[in-house]
């Protein structure tokens, strides 16, 4: 494996002597991994982009640019999400990227969204819902199927698009699906949030973290996995040193929201990638939440693939296996298991007539990486 | 009724009546005329009511009769707060 | 400098199999990767003249045209690899040249944002550039081939890259893509342009693509001063017009067929008001080729003189 990013994440001093051909094989994984805009803010913290040469240096600018547009949007949309429930009074919280922009937390240098991810109480979704819509947020090509799919089965309503501005909006009522995981309750997450301004919220520091590993290792989608890792390990990281006691609160409270397995998976491979500090006595605390504990050796295996990269320069054999195992235990972890069978079926079918772009087509280069 | 600007702006001018104007806020670009260009002026120094811009908007518009003026500045008024270039201070 | 024409074929047909063969045009170099006929006949046609890199370097684009499996390769077709991953639809083998082609347009506009991009043809003459915004079906790319074998120097038919803050386009030639009846057009205009293979059928209908790189300067990347804005407008029987457009009007329109206007913000309405100050704006209506060629030359004449 040749993961030079990691290497860059690490050390960025280590590029300033990277030959063109390493150049080569850098620009292409973080593209892929959705961090050429972390890698610019990374070397522009430590004063080195001038000591790298002008085209890849071009590359890392292209995503700042993207970067700096997506916070810019944010804040707009954020004025606007504020003024539509105005009238009723109900916290938004904010979730994952939209999150860590907001709040200014270091996971923020750099970090791509494409959605804003919200969390509000599950009495009040519909109520908020209907404000949204009022203000321009409306659902769009949604089917029937999707329209179950979503309410029912999933944590969130159908996606809402803004009629003018295009911005997308996840509500979700809880953060993780309840037919995944019938015990955590969001309300808990919500009294403990903390409010960035009036009106506007963020997860709880812990919360944060343990909603940062439920969502990694219950999505099925790894394309980015990478950079959901490197995310976890720069909130573990800050927040060790900015909240007091947070090493010793973290395990009870996963145990509290009943998501010790996926903090346990989360810090695991926050440690192993990227170094992170984990006390061991919080890894070995998190690791009685894990029920099969034969199966570990199985999820690093499939893990340490699909987290890495996902570029042919840190290609290992098996990579492809390990990707559709983790896709099927995601939706098997999401869904009762005869709508899984009939979810993944209708996914592919749709895939085939949803792929068709246009490369001429000017409006497809405004299409920004996805979340 | 009282407005001010949603964001500060920037604004290209060509010769001839129209005025590309840049919202800060949103990052949207606008083409507008210039009398709408004249109001966001106004309105970048501070809060304005519809009818203190409607006197400043009269003593550059002579060949307009006064109704005439005040339904097109009303109009006005709500486009740009459509645009979301303006809002109710 | 080492020519594409320089390389024996052996040596060029191995790079591009294997580990890609890598072309610079204007300011990127490209990393190519095939083993399609179609793809080996257009490169060594269309590029002969463009500069291969031999020794280790960094390539901006990396692009592989090839058939994921036997499954693929069985029903003649092939995918589009952009870093290892596939974006578009699967193509079949005989449009791979031109879906080359397209895809090394598309992986600058999505990406490059160290210019502001606009949607246009781009050419050049006595160092000054002129640009001409269009939407499909406007006849840009017919005209902008009749004045590219008409002694003008084209910079791009597809993307006036502005660098940041600055009224100048940096040049990014390569072939012109040439539809349905603009092929025989340009056919006709000029029996002695080189052109590709016609690939039929494809979802733009026929398209084929034309050497470009004539004059002794093409590949040379520096910056060139802006001076003309033409929006051509071809329609079938029209009475031939040519007004000057307000820069107001021609801001916007070149913002909204921008690829990345609105994605840099205030620097991309920075870029383009210095843009627009540097240039003359007209709207051209035409339905003779040679009635538009004959005004662009009076314009150029005319604005560049000044």
């Amino acid at each position: 494996m040749n993961n030079l990013l990691l290497q860059v994440i690490d050390n960025p001093a280590v590029c300033v002597d990277f030959t063109p051909g390493q150049w080569d094989v850098l620009i292409p994984q973080a593209r892929n991994s959705l961090l050429l805009a972390t890698l610019y803010r990374l070397l522009e913290q430590r004063d080195l982009l001038d000591k790298i040469p002008l085209p890849p240096r071009n590359h890392l600018f292209s995503g700042v640019v993207t970067h700096d547009r997506q916070m810019l949007s944010l804040d707009y949309e954020v004025k606007w999400l504020l003024r539509a429930v105005q009238q009723l009074e109900v916290p938004l919280v904010l979730l994952k990227g939209g999150a860590y922009l907001q709040a200014q937390l270091p996971a923020a240098g750099g970090r791509l969204i494409s959605d804003i991810d919200l969390l509000v109480p599950e009495p009040q979704i519909n109520a908020v819902e209907a404000a949204f819509n009022a203000a321009g947020w409306l659902g769009g090509h949604t089917d029937s199927y999707d329209e179950r799919y979503y309410r029912e089965w999933m944590h969130e309503i159908p996606p809402l698009s803004h009629i003018e501005r295009g911005s997308t909006l996840d509500v979700h009522h809880t953060i993780i699906p309840p037919t995944a995981n019938p015990n955590t309750d969001a309300s808990k997450l919500i009294a403990a949030a903390r409010e960035l301004r009036p009106g506007l919220m963020v997860l709880a520091p812990m919360d944060m973290v343990i909603h940062s590993a439920t969502h990694l290792f219950h999505e099925g989608d790894f394309n980015h996995g990478f950079r959901d890792v490197l995310d976890l390990d720069r909130l573990l990281r800050h927040f060790a040193e900015t909240e007091s006691g947070f090493w010793d609160e973290l395990v009870p409270r996963a145990i509290e929201l009943d998501l010790l397995k996926s903090l346990f998976y989360g810090l695991r491979y926050s440690q192993k990638i990227f170094g992170t500090p984990v006390p061991p006595q919080v890894l070995a605390a998190s690791y009685e939440g894990v029920p099969t504990k034969a199966l570990v050796p199985l999820m690093d295996f499939l893990f340490m693939r699909v987290l890495a990269p996902n570029h042919f320069s840190c290609a290992r054999r098996f990579d492809g296996v390990a990707r559709f195992c983790l896709y099927v235990r995601s939706h098997y972890l999401r869904m009762p298991m005869g709508l899984l069978v009939l979810h993944l079926g209708r996914k592919a079918w749709k895939r085939r007539f949803t792929k068709a772009v246009d490369v001429e087509d000017p409006e497809y280069a405004e299409d920004g990486d996805r979340d | 009724m009282q407005w001010c600007a949603s964001a500060p702006g920037k604004t290209f001018e060509d010769e001839e009546g129209l005025v590309v104007y840049f919202s800060q806020g949103s990052g949207s670009t606008h083409l507008i005329t210039e009398v709408a260009a004249f109001i966001l002026e106004v309105l970048a120094m501070g809060p304005a009511t519809t009818d203190e811009l409607l006197h400043q908007i009269a003593i550059g518009a002579d060949d307009i009769t006064e109704q005439e003026l005040q339904e097109s500045v009303h109009e006005l008024l709500e486009e740009l707060q459509a645009s979301e270039l303006i809002e109710a201070a | 400098m080492v020519l594409l024409k320089d390389l024996n074929p052996d040596e060029f047909q191995h790079r591009l199999k294997h580990q890609g063969l890598r072309i610079r045009c204007g300011p990127y170099v490209y990393n190519l990767q095939s083993a399609e006929q179609k793809i080996i006949d257009g490169l060594s046609l269309l590029y002969a003249d463009f500069e291969v890199i031999l020794e280790e370097t960094f390539a901006d684009f990396h692009i592989a045209m090839r058939p994921s499996g036997w499954s693929q390769q069985l029903r003649g077709v092939v995918e589009f690899y952009w870093d290892g991953r596939c974006p578009m639809n699967i193509i079949e083998v005989r449009h791979s040249y031109a879906f080359l082609e397209w895809g090394m347009n598309w992986c600058v506009s999505i990406g490059s944002d160290e210019y502001l991009k606009l949607h246009a043809a781009v050419l050049e003459k006595n160092n000054k550039a002129l640009i001409m915004p269009g939407l499909p079906g406007a006849g840009k790319s017919t005209l902008c081939a009749a004045l590219t074998l008409s002694g003008w120097r084209l910079l791009s038919d597809e993307h006036a890259l502005v660098p940041l803050h600055t009224g100048t386009v940096v040049p990014l030639c390569r072939p012109v893509s040439l539809k349905n009846e603009s092929i025989d057009i340009i056919r006709e205009f000029d029996s002695s342009a080189v052109l590709s293979q016609v690939a039929e059928e494809t979802h733009k209908g026929r398209v084929a693509h034309m050497k470009a790189d004539l004059a002794p300067n093409s590949h040379d990347a520096t910056p060139v001063p802006t001076a003309l804005m033409i929006f051509p407008q071809y329609e079938a029987g029209a009475e031939f017009s040519l007004r000057r457009k307000l820069k107001t009007e021609a801001f916007m329109f070149a913002g909204l067929h921008s690829f990345n206007y609105k994605l840099l913000g205030e620097t991309g309405f920075d870029t383009m008001t210095q843009l627009m100050r540097s240039v003359d704006c007209f709207d051209l209506r035409y339905s003779s080729l040679e009635e538009a060629l004959a005004a662009v030359n009076h314009l150029e004449a005319e604005v560049f003189k000044e």
